[in-house]
């Protein structure tokens, strides 16, 4: 495994998802893993997000959910609005490599583990896996795949690197990826998943970066299954770094709680 | 009439080479004609089932699909497994179609403490004689599969076979019996449902008017020969048919109409139909040539004395079959249109081809020669007595038969249901019944309710209706949202029942879509506002199926009242749609063909008396017809829907004949009585070489294994006896008695109005 683009990669993916960035360099992959690591673990993250789900028909449904994460091993999820779902609640837990992904939904009671075969399945009926968003509980690609530096080409007016990328564990249902990272700041600005029959499935569009506390974020993110021509778009209302949060949040008491 | 002679005589020649070359154009055209099955084809587009229907396909998909039953003693094991894994892979790989749902691919969702799971039931087929037996105990236990995908006692199984709907049904179901063939054994396999049906039906049609084409053409030419014995009597008018036949279909094609299930007997039709106008003109350049003129004169005395009458006999057949166009049945209309093209090409041909080549045929011995036999000698004596001698009798007759007539007519039954077509005991008959028998039945009905299924009342309210449903007779297998929820529910608390909150609902919905988004979009839009309920029906008569569909429609109106909007489809509403416009397009064109046949003959024989008098027998004819279906329960659908309009169209002919001769015939001999003899006696005989070639020809049709075709082709050729009769008794009988004719004393002397 060229595990030099596998960090860079999984950097990429964290800050893809994640909302976080930093500023690197290629050259030593594992220093910039360690950066993230350290900059996830010490501080918190919350942001909330509009979610847009549009189908073949145009038609939309509209979410708000807020986002809190905490280091690369602890994420959750609630639902804002409509006012029908909200507290339900999603958890990603990473322990000793393992991750684990809890869901409460307050009308039906209960803390549901969610079986392992489904993260191929849509997230809250949106077009993004639970493979995709998993790096919310900020679980690492390091070991999930296979990445290689495809060429450098010009994407919207900026320099990129184009990356390969080919899952190694079963469980992901992608053939491949195709990555289109800004060689400057090394923000990812759009991803294409290829399906089992190699064929192009999905885009995903990271628009509108910014720079907010420090940290490089994407203000919009659309996912568009181009088989079944639908679209989630993903804007961002508010995000706050670096913000304290304890621990207790991050468990399936506390979420049943809310 | 002369002017036609002169055009002919003129140019006979060219005329010869014209209708040749044209012919072998059309031909070229007329081989590659289509033929269309689609049952939705049937009705007009703008008709609001049709509207109903294709907005619930557009928003659920197809609500067309083939049912495909698989028969062992357990199909569980392995190697039926894999058939149906390998069966189901290859029918979807089918063009045109859309989905397939088999044992193999159905979804489970799973749950218990662990948390959910939305994944096919079946991810590996099972190898060991245990795991069978776990697969076993699931399955039982999944109230929306058992009877749908498979029996209880796990010895049938059913793949559904969708259709996209743009696609010709035609092809597609001869893709999937070609796969179903490849897998056939040691497993039975039947097929079903609605595409499938209307695919058997039509190639039945096919097959059987195909292979009986030539022998109706064998029997016409034997009764040309019988009627005139000689070689021009038979080949002219055989070959004004086929050429007619060649024409239409070919004008047919390059329109870009393709026969429909209906229109396939149109070569039949015209073959038996289109010969009449050539036998006329043909048997008076006979009776011509006997009274010693030479060929162009005989020709010109045909054209002159016949083709007046051949016009308007040809007139009103036109009128009759296009008096189809007033059906709102668009494979009728479309049918109308082929008939009446094809008429006009034969009037046409009759009256300019035939003159064309008998000018320049020599007058040849044999066509001295009519000869006579016992048999028409003594039918004419008898004719003959019955209207002289008889008349009251005739009359008393008469009349008996109308009351017995109208007495039965109530009793006809409309269909419409294709399978009814099927004997008893064939391959489409048994697959159906067992289809309907094990998973009951294949016909989707569906309801759509428009309110938000967030609401609990209305969740309530459809599973109240689901629960009442499929009580009813013949109606099985509801399928909504409520059974998902309550499979879900199942899943996560093990209770079968649906959520009763607005947030409960909403998070099971979300749960949902989590898991698999396609489960939901069988039965609710993405806005949640539509909901549809999805049940099947067995395959019952268009009668049963009508009062079932209103009970559905009470049991709407209980549950559901005015408090949602809820719209009932699918394919029993349209063939009940069919049933409907089958009675009302069938009074609409009757009325008409009957109102213009007596305008046209008003006008052409100079009088609304005449006019009345030559359509009366034919009215007796249509009420003999309808008299007859319900005596003997003969189901009035698509095809014998038409017998009625052909009958005046055709039928009327005799009359117009016996009538103008007898104008002839009264001009020339001053005396009434006489006239009317020598008319019966003269035109008497065209009239029965033609009554007898079309009988024939209908009669050939009787010989199909395909019931419609049979009571279609029997009807027709007993309304042409009929109106024969009418014609040669019935009508001289009302001149006689409306007239009281005298010896020595011409009718039109008096009664020239």
């Amino acid at each position: 495994m060229n595990k030099k683009l596998t960090i860079l990669l999984t950097m990429i993916a964290i800050s893809t998802i994640v909302f976080t960035s930093s500023v690197v360099l290629a050259i030593s992959g594992e220093e910039v893993l360690d950066k993230v690591d350290q900059t996830l673990d010490s501080k918190g993250r919350k942001s909330e997000i509009s979610m847009t789900i549009i189908n073949a028909n145009d038609q939309k449904r509209n979410r708000t959910i807020e986002i809190i994460s905490k280091g690369d091993n602890k994420g959750l999820v609630q639902f804002l609005s409509p006012a029908d779902v909200e507290g339900t609640s999603f958890l990603t837990l990473t322990e000793d490599g393992k991750e684990n992904m809890w869901l409460y939904l307050p009308a039906i009671g209960k803390v549901r583990k969610i079986a392992s075969h489904m993260r191929n399945g849509s997230f809250m009926g949106t077009d993004f896996t639970y493979n995709d968003i998993s790096m919310v509980g900020g679980s690492d690609y390091r070991d999930d795949y296979n990445s290689s530096l495809e060429d450098e080409v010009k994407y919207n007016g900026k320099d990129c690197y184009l990356l390969k990328t080919v899952p190694t564990k079963e469980d992901i249902e992608y053939a491949k990826m195709k990555m289109w990272v800004n060689k400057e700041n090394y923000m990812p600005l759009k991803m294409e998943f290829y399906d089992s029959d190699g064929k192009l499935l999905k885009i995903m569009k990271n628009v509108n970066i910014e720079k907010i506390d420090g940290h490089l974020t994407p203000n919009k993110i659309t996912m568009e299954n181009v088989q079944e021509n639908t679209k989630t778009i993903l804007a961002l209302n508010k995000v706050k770094y670096n913000v304290e949060i304890p621990d207790r949040i991050f468990t399936t008491r506390y979420i049943q709680q809310q | 009439m002369e002017k036609i002679y002169r055009f002919v005589k003129k140019f006979s020649m060219p005329i010869i080479i014209i209708v040749i070359l044209l012919t072998v154009v059309m031909g070229y055209f007329a081989v590659q004609i289509d033929i269309e099955a689609g049952i939705k084809d049937m009705l007009p587009q703008n008709s609001p089932v049709v509207e109903r229907f294709e907005n619930v396909s557009d928003t659920f998909g197809s609500l067309t699909y083939a049912a495909v039953m698989i028969n062992d003693d357990n199909i569980l094991d392995k190697d039926t497994l894999n058939k149906v894994e390998s069966m189901s892979k290859d029918f979807s790989n089918i063009k045109g179609v859309s989905d397939v749902t088999s044992l193999t691919n159905i979804k489970d969702i799973k749950g218990g403490a662990t948390g959910i799971k939305v994944n096919e039931f079946i991810d590996e087929v099972p190898q060991t004689e245990s795991s069978i037996q776990n697969l076993k105990q699931e399955l039982s236990d999944e109230e929306q599969y058992v009877g749908k995908i498979f029996t209880k006692d796990f010895k049938n199984t059913m793949v559904l076979v969708k259709f996209e709907d743009q696609e010709e049904p035609e092809a597609v179901v001869s893709d999937i019996r070609s796969v179903v063939s490849r897998y056939e054994g040691p497993e039975e396999i039947y097929m079903s449902g609605t595409p499938v049906i209307v695919t058997d039906a039509t190639n039945y049609m096919k097959r059987d008017l195909s292979r009986l084409l030539p022998f109706v053409i064998i029997a016409i030419i034997a009764v040309l020969y019988i009627s005139f014995r000689s070689i021009r009597g038979v080949l002219l008018p055989i070959s004004t048919v086929l050429i007619s036949v060649i024409w239409a279909l070919g004008i047919q094609e390059l329109l870009g109409k393709p026969l429909s299930i209906i229109s396939t007997v149109l070569p039949v039709l015209l073959v038996s139909v289109g010969s009449a106008y050539a036998i006329h003109i043909v048997a008076r350049y006979f009776e011509e040539v006997r009274d010693g003129k030479d060929k162009n004169e005989a020709v010109r005395q045909s054209i002159k004395n016949v083709g007046i009458a051949v016009i308007m006999a040809g007139g009103t057949t036109m009128i009759g079959f296009a008096s189809l166009f007033f059906s709102d049945l668009v494979i009728i209309q479309d049918f109308a249109f082929g008939t009446t093209i094809g008429v006009g090409i034969a009037l046409i041909i009759s009256l300019i081809f035939i003159p064309a080549v008998l000018i320049n045929l020599k007058v040849t011995k044999r066509s001295k020669n009519g000869k006579e036999t016992k048999f028409t000698k003594s039918l004419f004596a008898g004719l003959e007595k019955l209207v002289f001698k008889y008349r009251t009798v005739v009359i008393v007759f008469i009349i008996l038969v109308i009351i017995g007539a109208i007495w039965v007519i109530p009793n006809i039954k409309t269909e419409s249901n294709y399978i009814t077509y099927f004997k008893e005991g064939s391959t489409t008959r048994v697959s159906t019944n067992l289809v309907d028998e094990r998973f009951g039945g294949s016909q989707p009905v569906e309801l759509i309710v428009h309110g938000n299924i967030k609401k609990p009342d209305l969740l309530v309210k459809m599973r109240d209706f689901q629960e009442e449903a499929v009580k009813l007779p013949h109606i099985n297998n509801a399928q909504s949202m409520v059974n998902i929820f309550r499979e879900e529910n199942m899943a996560l608390n093990n209770k079968r029942e649906i959520p009763t909150t607005q947030n409960q609902i909403a998070q099971y919905l979300l749960l949902l879509e989590m898991s698999d988004k396609e489960l939901i979009s069988n039965y609710l839009t993405f806005d949640y506002n539509t909901n549809r309920i999805q049940m099947t029906m067995e395959m019952i008569s268009s009668s049963k199926q009508k009062e079932i569909l209103n009970e559905v429609k009470g049991l709407v109106d209980k549950h559901f009242g005015n408090q949602y909007k809820v719209e009932l489809t699918g394919i029993p509403s349209l063939s009940n749609e069919i049933t409907n416009l089958i009675i009302s397009g069938q009074i609409k064109s009757l009325i008409s063909a009957v109102i213009f046949t007596f305008i046209i003959t008003s006008i052409l024989l100079k009088s609304i008396k005449r006019g009345f008098f030559t359509t009366l027998p034919i009215a007796f004819t249509v009420l003999v017809n309808f008299g007859l279906m319900g005596l003997l329960n003969i189901k009035l659908d698509i095809a014998t829907a038409m017998i009625a309009s052909i009958a005046v169209g055709i039928g009327v002919d005799y009359s117009i004949h016996i009538f103008t001769r007898f104008i002839e015939e009264g001009e020339k001999l001053n005396d009434s009585i006489n006239a009317l003899k020598a008319s019966i006696q003269t035109v008497g005989r065209a009239n029965l070489y033609n009554a007898s070639a079309v009988i024939v020809g209908f009669a050939v049709i009787l010989l199909s294994s395909f019931p419609p075709l049979v009571s279609f082709g029997g009807l027709t050729g007993f309304t042409m006896v009929v109106s024969f009769f009418g014609a040669l008794v019935i009508l001289p009988v009302l001149i006689f008695s409306a007239y009281k004719l005298s010896s020595n004393e011409n009718f039109l002397d008096n009664n020239h109005s």
